[in-house]
């Protein structure tokens, strides 16, 4: 058996904003943010496909910017905000990007649905995708294996489009 | 003809799909974040205790198991228990109807080892972050490995063997007429080989599985399943329930109306993806067996890099074809050869041979299948699951043979267009090709195309070019159980076990139901995914409708045949004293003659006492028709190709589908659209490659095994081409989930031949392979 490695692994708190409520937390460093939310806060919204920021199901909002959470350390934000898709909607009412989701049909099983919504929220902040292929180059983060992809863009276009009309 | 979408003039607002179609009824739920899968329970859903479970896989294929020391791990605080052979609990022989590997081979029962990544030991903790700790920590020494181990085909080939069976009970071997003599004596021929790469689903939810025993013995699981009951029986046969007359005896029994009432419950209602990767799995079993020891619930997910092991995938086929014609293209003779990988624990060979045997007329048809058993995980169903890969090969061969004859790749087709069931004469239930060729090469601009080979460049410089290729799957229908209820409140329960898996099973027999009762969509709920519903069936082989709405429509007509009887003789109601067939029930009112009517709601509440329920079992008969049943497309895809690089971009799909009645246009074109993509992943990018010193899946990840991302995606256009199939099925549906991908690799490697003159016979098309040929 190989040598033993001793490291500090005790808990520190962490002070974050999620969905608009604050939460004290202490968590061992070496926690994700995505272990963060699922394990210790129950928030099963944000998925986990790959667990090595390849997939992207894991994508939520940290102040604004997408991030793959299951490669974000959450004791080093502490004080952030975070946005996950359980933040999304107001209520029952569905963001302009879910209902386009909706009424696209942009989803299947809807594995990858939260984090294909944190990151398409996080690209139209941006504001750097302006085309059709702009947005499949920069939503190319999030994997779909259901093939939903065409009905993504149409989506997120659809809300870039009612937002900012082309010029 | 390429689209631009690269200039914002274009960017405009994008057209909805399938406008009038209901959304997806759980839609709120997937896009709050509010749907809950297996792996996201959480002890307040299992009374308060969930503990985490993580599988420790073997590092080695062959050889046994020496030793395993869990005693560091076991030291950790958390570690409840280190399932291993030693510790595990013996389980009973089991029945995989699907041919999954857990027939032959049960997890954890002995030393021995058949692949590399073969669950060797379980660890439970308190939480997730234990129990990964714990699993590191255990130690196991094998053997030396077999020194004659064959993990690719390469290898493998000494061990090749004829299938009697492919698929679910297709014949391997099918010989109409003289094939081999008819091939000599043909003027034309054809004679290439294709070799087509391992892949796996790469479902993005992960197996998973939540297993809790309650203090009678009686064991629930909560995980994504494509077949509840089967599963149920499964657990059953090997924990000892008692459920020793197996699988079909015990769905004849369902099916007579006796309830399942065994104390295995399976509950299966959100599944993250499956595509014939989820049911019958391995951790079906190690859940259980660990929750069994440790007297709690047990939540166990497993990691990507486990679900190339521990489910199945698609495997190895290497093919070769044959084609005879006479000048004019007619196909003579037809004979398609193929060795397929299979595992050595493990039936599944896939059915190969549906192109060769259903697609073109000819009077000489040969089949011969093959399978060599490896020292690799056992390949399964996946999306086709033999079809695009004998498309791939039939197709690429037709097209050079039409090349070769200076035919229209189109035109070949058509001469060769089979007006009744090749392999069996039957006559089609309904076959609406010939509009699917001509509405496909329409929308593609085909007969605008310049079709000689290397001719065509897009202003860029880089090379067009087009290919087309026939779509097939078989229709088929399993036996299913539907209970209908109507309530006091005139509001209906649909009930019968068959599953979401992202394909809008929810809506579409919601939309069903609603639609055969008269009631309005909102006044239909449907309970699904449970062994205490009705039998369902299975939800493999696009046959979800096929199966589940034949059920769902006979028990809804009853019901509405029940209604309108009570009604008539009902003094109370407006409607007494008519006729039963003078009324239409809609949009939840009962409508007569002469404007009488009444509300389907007011109608009931006279009668809160006596809800009408009806029960249907249909598809007894396995779907069996006099009729030749499938499903055809017409697939076409524009690509274009860098001359320096070789880079392919796939710059547009379209198919053209005629697949009977289409009960939600929405959910059809999503999912064909899909598969489309599926077919796009199989050209270019998919592959998982194996270590041949090892037996490892060496890029078991979703950053190394390639699958299309949004900018791979082509613009994909899908056309819905009308056919009526009603003497085929009582709602004159047909299979589509998986019609989709079974021609785009075809399609894409003839459009990459007409755009650069290359013939890639091998999947996926990569650069090295393009540029392996000079150009």
């Amino acid at each position: 058996m190989s040598e033993t490695i001793s490291y500090n692994n005790a808990p520190v708190p962490v002070a974050l904003t999620i969905n608009g409520q604050v939460h004290q937390i202490a968590v061992e460093p070496r926690t994700t943010l995505l272990d963060l939310l699922r394990e210790h806060l129950g928030l099963m919204g944000t998925k986990k496909g790959c667990d090595h920021g390849q997939c992207g199901a894991c994508t939520v909002l940290l102040n604004g910017e997408r991030r793959v959470s299951c490669l974000t350390l959450a004791v080093s934000h502490d004080e952030a905000t975070v946005t996950t898709v359980e933040g999304l909607a107001e209520g029952d009412v569905l963001s302009p990007l879910q209902q386009a989701f909706l009424e696209y049909d942009a989803f299947q099983c809807g594995y990858c649905t939260p984090g294909q919504l944190c990151s398409a929220q996080g690209l139209l902040r941006e504001g750097h995708a302006r085309t059709r292929d702009e947005v499949r180059e920069l939503m190319s983060g999030n994997l779909c294996r259901c093939g939903a992809y065409p009905h993504i863009t149409d989506a997120i276009l659809s809300v870039l489009l009612t937002q900012q009309p082309a010029p | 003809m390429v689209s631009d979408y690269s200039s914002p003039a274009n960017a405009k607002l994008p057209p909805l799909p399938a406008p009038g179609s209901p959304r997806r009824l759980e839609g709120h739920d997937k896009l709050t974040g509010r749907a809950r899968y297996a792996g996201d329970f959480t002890a307040d859903l299992t009374g308060g205790v969930l503990d985490a479970a993580v599988v420790v896989t073997s590092t080695q294929a062959t050889g046994r198991i020496l030793s395993i020391d869990a005693r560091a791990a076991s030291q950790l605080t958390g570690v409840r228990l280190v399932l291993t052979h030693e510790t595990a609990p013996r389980l009973h022989s089991v029945m995989a109807t699907n041919g999954a590997e857990i027939g032959d081979l049960l997890p954890l029962q002995d030393d021995k080892l058949h692949y590399y990544g073969q669950a060797v030991a379980v660890v439970v903790a308190d939480t997730l972050a234990t129990a990964r700790d714990a699993a590191a920590l255990v130690q196991v020494t094998y053997s030396a490995p077999e020194p004659d181990a064959a993990f690719t085909l390469a290898q493998g080939r000494g061990r090749a063997q004829d299938v009697k069976k492919v698929g679910a009970g297709d014949p391997g071997q099918v010989q109409v007429g003289h094939p081999e003599k008819a091939f000599a004596a043909a003027p034309h021929q054809v004679d290439m080989t294709f070799d087509t790469a391992a892949h796996h689903h790469n479902a993005m939810e992960p197996g998973a599985i939540v297993a809790a025993w309650d203090a009678d013995g009686g064991l629930t699981v909560h995980l994504p399943t494509q077949f509840s009951y089967g599963d149920a029986v499964i657990l059953g046969e090997a924990f000892g329930f008692g459920l020793k007359e197996r699988l079909p005896n015990i769905v004849a029994q369902v099916l007579g109306g006796i309830e399942f009432h065994h104390k295995v419950r399976v509950v299966s209602t959100m599944t993250g993806g499956a595509f014939g990767s989820k049911n019958a799995n391995v951790h079906l079993l190690l859940a259980p067996m660990a929750a069994k020891l440790t007297g709690r619930p047990v939540k166990l997910v497993l990691d990507r890099a486990q679900t190339f092991t521990l489910m199945p995938f698609r495997g190895e086929m290497h093919q070769r074809i044959r084609l005879g014609a006479d000048a004019e293209g007619r196909l003579q003779a037809v004979l398609h050869d193929a060795l397929l990988a299979k595992g050595t624990a493990g039936q599944f060979v896939a059915p190969i041979g549906e192109g060769t045997t259903k697609v073109y007329a000819t009077p000489n048809l040969g089949l011969h299948v093959q399978a060599a058993a490896l020292d690799t995980n056992a390949p399964g169903w996946m999306r086709g699951p033999g079809a695009p890969n004998g498309q791939f090969a039939l197709e690429s061969a037709l097209d050079t043979l039409a090349h070769q004859l200076d035919l229209d790749p189109l035109e070949i087709r058509l001469r060769n267009y089979a007006e009744t069931e090749p392999d069996t004469g039957k006559e089609w239930s309904s076959k609406a090709l010939r509009e699917c060729y001509a509405q496909g090469a329409a929308r593609v601009g085909w007969h605008h195309r310049n079709p000689q080979v290397g001719s065509m460049r897009a202003a860029n410089g880089r090379l067009i070019g087009y290919g087309m290729a026939t779509a097939i799957y078989p229709t088929l229908q399993l036996p299913a159980r539907a209970r209908v209820e109507l309530g006091a409140d005139g509001r209906a329960v649909v009930q019968t076990a068959n599953h979401e898996i992202g394909q809008g099973m929810i809506t579409a027999f919601t939309q069903l139901a609603a639609e055969t009762l008269g009631l309005p969509l909102e006044h239909v709920r449907l309970e699904w995914g449970d062994t205490r519903l009705p039998y369902g069936g299975m939800t493999v082989g696009s046959m979800t409708t096929l199966s589940g709405g034949a059920a769902i429509l006979e028990a809804a007509q009853q019901v509405q045949k029940a209604l309108l009887k009570r009604v008539v003789t009902d003094k109370a109601s407006p409607l007494h004293g008519l006729a039963p067939d003078e009324l239409r029930v809609e949009n939840g009112h009962m409508v007569g003659p002469g404007g009488a009517s009444e509300s389907v709601a007011a109608a009931m509440a006279r009668h809160p006492e006596a809800p009408i329920r009806e029960e249907a079992t249909t598809g007894r008969t396995m779907g069996h028709s006099s009729y030749g049943r499938e499903a055809f497309g017409a697939e076409f895809a524009v690509v274009s190709v860098d001359p320096d690089t070789m880079h392919v971009q796939v710059e547009r799909l379209v198919g053209a589908f005629a697949g009977g009645r289409i009960l939600n246009p929405l959910l059809v074109r999503s999912q064909l659209m899909g598969s489309m993509v599926w077919g796009l992943g199989q050209a270019l990018l998919e592959q998982s490659e194996m270590d041949e010193r090892t037996g490892h899946w060496l890029n078991d990840s979703l950053g190394e095994a390639l699958v299309p991302t949004n900018a791979d995606v082509a613009d994909i256009d899908v056309i819905l081409v009308e056919e009526d199939d009603s003497r085929g099925h009582p709602l004159g549906v047909k299979g589509l989930g998986e019609l989709g991908i079974t021609g785009v690799a075809a399609a894409i490697a003839n459009a990459i031949y007409h755009a650069t003159g290359q013939r890639i016979t091998s999947l996926p098309i990569t650069l090295d392979k393009l540029l392996a040929t000079p150009h």
